[in-house]
């Protein structure tokens, strides 16, 4: 007898939803992956509060995507309640959960939320589909599906300013990308990667071109949301300039320093550079803001220090950290002697206004360093 | 020589002043306010900031210049993390000291006095970071510890006073402070009662709030504000929201705004938000969906931006208010409009 599975919703967040629907999958959902298109910005706008942020907007029209298409269950980022003096909640991203229940519910939607937080709730979950061992395997694969998946956009973005024939990066991105969603084994897994590895290495390449590397900083949403950001991302790397994110997913998943979050580090290989980054900031903004003011200034600071040949500051209209965080990158950039584009997004940005200001953009920054195109 | 230290008149200048006049007057140091915030103040203070942070800080910051031409020798500018147990103020109530001191750094000669101000902490904490601020201050670390102990004993008869059910501005008027330019008490004939919603700060700064408190006054409008409802009765309103806000004067707010929706004593709500306040974008809608839900008191949504001047404003309160008196003089249940009535209730039939 089979079993009807419930129908969980929940945001796409660019392609970060790949390594979730896994996840999800085992826990015994049927997942609902709602488009990210004008439409679902318009809905999502149209019953939001006016001063309110981008990302808060979309995610409320692809939740109303969602339960169209017969979600019963939405899937949130619950937040991290209120701290003593750290982390916490300063942001609104804490409380969004709940405004989005509020105004779903008035609009006349029947369903639960699932608030998606590291801890027991999700472990039990887990377990009441999965056998003890089975639900280990299934966080490990999990882990490294997600990291995989970071570690092909990172190599999209590395290579593409080098591709001889435009597009070809991305063709091979979105190839490997539709690979990703089939494996399900630390095996396979390990094969994709250095799969992965192997068709950058083999893209025909103009090693001749000079590339600068300028990546973005910024609120973490519409870093890691190309339909949020135009997808200027693509835009560099035509323009021969090597992109980057500074705050992934995995940051705000493994990177609050605690003892759990250390484990999973270990794991996965990955390198926190939390404490760097805060270190760096501290002489600008002292004290932890909400958002991740705190960690866009001092990634500001570390990518100076690195060598790297600018940033893009990218945040959506009426981010407070961002707005505070602002006002200390101007000095940064005196202080440093280092190149910073701002960039609000909102709804009405065009992509044709934000192109010519990363041209404009760019081509100063190499006259700067004095490199050629 | 005296010290002199400079507070500027903005922000938590209207929540706890009367604990650092305590503490800054028992360290013996010179207390100078900054003046009433005027068109030149928020001009200098736009020049710094951009149109994108609220006009409180903006203002914040026009204060701060204001004092250094005041020559003060220090600008008292708290990094205030939270007043309130389990809460947050705001990010840039957080990051106010990092600001002024980004914004400020090329221009002036500028001296902060700064501590971090966290009541998630216990109060230990509190007092000694206040001793120390006394301490670097002054010198003298025995004057410091009384002045840390006199702030935390008035700052323990605030709390009581809140528990016994007694309002923020009786308290303040037991230390005889009044920065509320407005007279709150009745004078003249007041036809209606309204709830008037706001962030203090706003609200009780007469030129930000286009003098708001003391038009409806003049309209003969009894204004009863957040901080002058007893404490306990707010925090009733607030059982009903499932998940806790984390900003505390949001859900002060709140609380206040439920209220004034629900009882029937009341005629209606203003409330009043700003341009680039984070937690009124939550605040606001969360009014509004509370109102389709159930009955409730007609709500008048005032919106400032830098943009909005005093005409249009006067002109939403008069039309708000005068439909007031028309549902008053007609006794309507609240929510027909007026133009709903039937011949009937015209002639006075009161059914």
């Amino acid at each position: 007898m089979e079993i009807k599975k419930k129908k969980l919703g929940g945001f796409r967040f660019g392609d970060y939803y790949i390594p979730f629907l896994y996840f999800l999958g085992k826990m015994g959902y049927e997942v609902i992956v709602p488009p990210e298109d004008e439409r679902s910005l318009a809905r999502g706008i149209q019953h939001s509060p006016n001063t309110i942020c981008m990302p808060f907007r979309f995610f409320l029209g692809e939740y109303i995507e969602d339960l169209e298409n017969g979600a019963e269950l939405l899937f949130a980022f619950a937040g991290r309640g209120i701290r003593k003096g750290k982390r916490g909640g300063a942001c609104r991203l804490d409380f969004y959960p709940e405004m989005h229940r509020q105004i779903l519910q008035d609009l006349g939607y029947k369903f639960e939320m699932l608030p998606f937080r590291i801890g027991l709730t999700l472990w039990r979950k887990l377990r009441e589909q999965n056998s003890f061992f089975e639900s280990i395997k299934i966080i490990r694969v999990f882990l490294e599906r997600f990291m995989l998946f970071e570690h092909i956009r990172d190599l999209s973005y590395r290579y593409r300013p080098y591709e001889k024939d435009r597009g070809a990066a991305t063709k091979i991105y979105l190839d490997l990308l539709e690979k990703l969603k089939t494996q399900e084994s630390l095996e396979s897994l390990n094969n994709l990667r250095k799969e992965a590895d192997r068709s950058y290495a083999d893209m025909p390449k103009d090693l001749a071109r000079t590339i600068l590397r300028i990546p973005f900083i910024g609120e973490w949403g519409v870093q890691n949301i190309p339909f949020l950001n135009r997808r200027i991302d693509v835009l560099l790397g035509e323009l021969g300039v090597e992109a980057g994110v500074t705050l992934k997913m995995s940051d705000f998943f493994f990177g609050s320093g605690s003892l759990l979050s250390r484990l999973v580090n270990l794991i996965i290989k990955r390198k926190d550079l939390r404490s760097e980054i805060i270190r760096r900031a501290k002489p600008y903004l002292g004290h932890y803001v909400g958002g991740m003011g705190q960690e866009t200034i001092g990634y500001a600071v570390y990518l100076a220090q690195k060598g790297y040949d600018g940033a893009i500051h990218l945040m959506p209209a009426t981010c407070m950290p961002e707005i505070i965080a602002k006002t200390a990158l101007a000095n940064i950039e005196r202080d440093f002697n280092f190149p910073i584009l701002y960039i609000t997004l909102d709804e009405n940005t065009k992509r044709d206004d934000l192109e010519l200001k990363i041209r404009e953009f760019v081509t100063s920054v190499r006259a700067r360093k004095g490199k050629g195109q | 020589m005296k010290i002199k230290v400079g507070i500027p008149r903005a922000l938590y200048f209207y929540e706890i002043f009367i604990l650092w006049k305590a503490f800054f007057r028992a360290l013996r140091v010179e207390l100078i306010i900054s003046d009433s915030t005027s068109e030149t103040i928020l001009r200098e203070g736009t020049k710094y900031l951009s149109h994108e942070f609220c006009l409180p800080v903006r203002a914040f910051i026009g204060h701060v210049i204001n004092l250094l031409e005041k020559k003060v020798d220090y600008v008292f500018v708290p990094r205030s993390i939270s007043l309130e147990h389990k809460s947050y103020t705001c990010p840039k109530m957080m990051a106010l000291p990092d600001i002024v001191k980004n914004v400020l750094r090329n221009e002036r000669e500028l001296k902060i006095l700064s501590l971090n101000i966290d009541l998630n902490y216990n109060r230990l904490t509190l007092f000694r970071r206040y001793w120390w601020l006394g301490i670097k201050l002054t010198g003298n670390p025995i004057a410091a510890l009384f002045a840390a102990v006199k702030l935390l004993s008035v700052k323990k008869k605030m709390d009581r006073d809140a528990s016994q059910g007694r309002t923020r501005f009786q308290t303040f008027e037991k230390f005889g402070f009044n920065p509320f330019e407005f007279e709150h008490k009745h004078i003249g004939k007041k036809h209606l009662k309204v709830g008037v919603t706001g962030f203090s700060y706003i609200l009780y700064d007469k030129y930000l709030s286009h003098d708001l408190l003391n038009n409806l006054g003049s309209m003969g409008v009894e204004v009863v504000t957040a901080e002058m409802l007893p404490l306990n009765l707010i925090e009733e309103e607030l059982k009903e929201l499932p998940k806790l806000m984390p900003w505390h004067l949001a859900r002060r707010i709140y609380g206040a705004a439920i209220h004034f929706l629900k009882e029937k004593e009341y005629d209606g709500l203003i409330n009043l938000s700003c341009a680039g306040c984070g937690p009124s974008s939550k605040v606001d809608k969360l009014i509004e969906l509370r109102m389709k839900e159930k009955r409730s008191n007609p709500l008048l949504q005032l919106h400032l931006n830098s943009y909005v001047d005093e005409v249009t404003l006067a002109h939403k309160l008069k039309e708000f208010v005068d439909n007031l008196k028309l549902k008053n003089a007609l006794s309507l249940p609240s929510n027909d409009s007026p133009l709903k009535i039937s011949a009937r209730r015209l002639r006075g039939d009161p059914r």
